[in-house]
């Protein structure tokens, strides 16, 4: 007799009350089920012996119905949902060996732990023109950094709601972190890192780091969720994909709903599935969001990022661009692993950049 | 007395196996089978209008809906039928004498519950010690209030502690190296390195944590932890579940609760009475977030000028035993907590440092 028949009644009744409930199933196929007598996926397996036409002739589903109703019930077998754990050690070691996508600039870097992090959602926001689509051609560009460079050596995702995508502006970008590739490398005084280094830069060209840029271009809120639906199919054909870009999440929620509820919803659906990607497929996802005014009680009105309250939830780390005296800041609101910190950063012809300290003739 | 009734009722229900499902339970060849078959057509005939109290008194009476004796019972209305009637309610009366508990059994279990610490002085006093073992206490607080930071203080103390720590991250919020970090805020200054990595390991070792995007798979993960429950009670070797965090349970939650989902209350009410079963049979304190949405123009605001409520509301208010409420003093970096819905105490104050959470009681 298989030892898993000796159970604790008392957790046993507790377990056997709930499962059915707890099955993703239609409601109609559920109260069939319940009105039936079966309450849990026990009962499936042992009266209806896990055989669909026995579950549909004591049900009265169609057979059909029966068949995914085991299927649900299967879904992971006994234990199989606490084999999916991993110990905190293990994901310590993950988090330190994990290489970042670096956005070319030291100060940001730093203040985001080292770069842009697999496995969560970066969001970038901040009021037009300050440099959010910079930010995200940049990351996409650098995310293509061989691995002799500490980079990420891979391809990106660029899924494009507002039609900013620059093409011309990516090339250029490429073609600055191509240089300053060469250029480091030029630089690099151990010989053996140097032959390293050159040979990744063998056929590393601007052509091919936009190669490795897949862009999607969504017209309306349907065509964004679809693309992230068949986004998971995708990147696991195209496994080399390091980074997703969303430009810009609050495009189509904030002009496409009427019912704000219903908005909610869709977004917070959405999270649940970027989420999911980021952590099953390990990539970084960076979303974009734009700000708006909201009136305060007392005193002016305060810019913050839009789409509500309830989305502020949605991202792992949230970073806000903003001005401060003609300068560019990125500020570090939200990160569960890292301080609230602030970072100078400007847009060059090569891309976003460190700010460079004035020489002391130019003042 | 109640001894011998038991004995006659599970004798009974013995011969009774036999008779209720004679050819099924041969065939199966195991009595768990039968079992199972038992409740399922006790649960069968209730369904079909059979009233409970007439069943387990036993009144052989008209019900009106002559499909639950044709349905069921395959022949008419003669003894056969009486017989295995008799026999299920011996069945069900033996089940559910099997579950009573007397109040001193009660009172005992109570007292040998430890309270144990999160590793933040303020929240620690804000619950009067800590987390009590088998009980639900909700975090809920608008983003960047600490909510994340308190749940991983909370797993690192308790695993340091020698206790097993179930994680569920939804949000990508869960980092080892800040749980490192806690580790080394609970250590004296001066401890021996060496003892410090080894206590780490150790640490991180009993923290299993699970990635759940939605909420069907949350509700399979908790239905095999407590059927895990059973195993582990017989095993001395494994750590015993201390404590179960779900970070966040609102996102995974929030997706369902709308007019479209029509099931969406359904599987929340699942989820709360999963919860609290799990907390009460496992002895295992639950922490878990829940976040928090703009109230409306309208609503009033709060000490801290935000007009935000629970994401999970109203109907959620009786699922914890405590609820406490985050929000960041604006203007400084301070943070205060209060308890929202339980005993209730002094609010506290707290700030998130490098390696721990520190508060300042009084103000």
């Amino acid at each position: 007799m298989d030892p898993s028949s000796h159970r604790n009644p008392e957790t046993e009744w507790f377990q056997d009350s709930h499962a059915l409930v707890s099955l993703p199933l239609a409601p109609s196929v559920r109260s069939k089920l319940q009105i039936a007598g079966f309450r849990s996926t026990r009962d499936f397996i042992r009266i209806a012996k896990n055989s669909a036409s026995v579950l549909a002739r004591e049900s009265g589903l169609t057979l059909e119905e029966a068949n995914d109703a085991l299927k649900a019930a299967r879904h992971g077998g006994e234990g199989a949902a606490l084999k999916g754990a991993r110990s905190a050690a293990e994901v310590l070691e993950d988090e330190r060996r994990r290489p970042r996508t670096v956005t070319c600039c030291e100060a940001l870097d730093d203040v985001l732990g080292g770069g842009i992090g697999s496995g969560e959602i970066t969001e970038f926001c901040g009021c037009p023109g300050v440099g959010k689509t910079q930010m995200c051609t940049q990351v996409c560009v650098s995310a293509s950094t061989p691995e002799a460079f500490g980079g990420t050596d891979g391809e990106a995702v660029y899924v494009d709601t507002e039609g900013s995508f620059m093409a011309e502006r990516a090339m250029d970008v490429a073609s600055a972190l191509v240089e300053h590739l060469r250029r480091m490398e030029a630089c690099e005084s151990d010989s053996e890192r140097r032959t390293e280094m050159k040979a990744a830069l063998e056929g590393y060209t601007a052509e091919k780091i936009l190669s490795g840029i897949h862009l999607f271009r969504c017209h309306e809120v349907t065509e964004l969720l679809a693309v992230l639906e068949t986004l998971g199919e995708f990147i696991a054909e195209h496994p080399r994909v390091r980074l997703v870009v969303i430009d810009s999440v609050a495009f189509h929620f904030r002009q496409d709903f009427q019912d704000m509820a219903l908005r909610t919803t869709i977004l917070s659906k959405m999270t649940n599935r970027l989420m999911s990607i980021a952590t099953s497929r390990d990539v970084a996802v960076v979303t974009v969001n734009q700000v708006t005014v909201k009136p305060q009680q007392d005193g002016p009105a305060r810019l913050v990022p839009a789409l509500g309250e309830s989305y502020a939830h949605a991202c792992t780390t949230r970073v806000i661009l903003s001005w401060e005296n003609d300068e560019r800041v990125a500020f570090v609101t939200k990160s569960p692993r890292l301080p609230q910190a602030k970072a100078k950063y400007t847009i060059t012809a090569g891309g976003i950049r460190d700010v460079r300290r004035r020489r002391p003739r130019d003042e | 007395m109640g001894a011998d009734a038991t004995v006659t009722a599970s004798t009974a229900r013995d011969d009774g196996v036999v008779d209720v499902s004679a050819n099924r339970a041969i065939a199966d060849g195991t009595a768990d089978d039968a079992r199972g078959r038992t409740r399922v057509e006790i649960e069968r005939a209730l369904r079909w209008g059979v009233d409970m109290g007439d069943f387990l008194c036993g009144c052989e009476k008209e019900t009106g809906k002559g499909g639950w004796d044709k349905g069921c019972w395959g022949g008419g209305r003669g003894d056969g039928g009486g017989a295995r009637r008799r026999a299920l309610r011996e069945a069900c009366v033996a089940e559910t004498l099997a579950n009573a508990v007397n109040g001193t059994s009660i009172e005992r279990g109570l007292s040998m519950l430890e309270i144990l610490p999160t590793g933040c002085d303020a929240i620690d006093g804000l619950l009067g010690g800590g987390l009590r073992q088998g009980e639900v206490i909700e975090i809920v607080g608008p983003s960047a209030s600490g909510k994340t930071q308190v749940c991983l203080s909370a797993a690192a103390s308790f695993a340091a502690l020698g206790h097993r720590v179930v994680y569920v991250d939804t949000g990508g919020g869960f980092s080892a190296t800040r749980i490192k970090q806690f580790h080394r805020g609970f250590l004296t200054e001066d401890a021996d390195e060496g003892e410090v990595a080894r206590n780490l390991r150790q640490t991180l070792d009993l923290i299993a944590v699970h990635r759940c995007h939605d909420v069907f798979s949350l509700l399979h993960l908790l239905s095999q932890l407590a059927e895990e429950a059973s195993e582990d009670d017989n095993n001395p070797d494994r750590a015993t579940m201390g404590l179960l965090v779900i970070d966040s349970l609102s996102s995974l939650l929030s997706p369902l609760l709308t007019k479209a989902h029509h099931q969406g209350y359904t599987i929340m009410a699942t989820v709360a009475a999963t919860l609290r079963g799990l907390a009460t049979t496992r002895k295992t304190a639950a922490l878990y977030t829940n976040h928090t949405v703009s109230a409306g123009q309208d609503a009033l605001a709060d000490d801290h000028g935000s007009n935000l409520k629970p994401a999970l509301g109203a109907r959620w208010t009786s699922v914890p035993h405590r609820r406490i409420r985050f929000a960041k003093i604006p203007g400084t970096v301070w943070f205060s907590a209060s308890v929202a819905y339980g005993v209730t105490t002094k609010p506290a104050r707290y700030r998130i440092g490098s390696n721990n959470i520190h508060g300042e009681t009084e103000r």
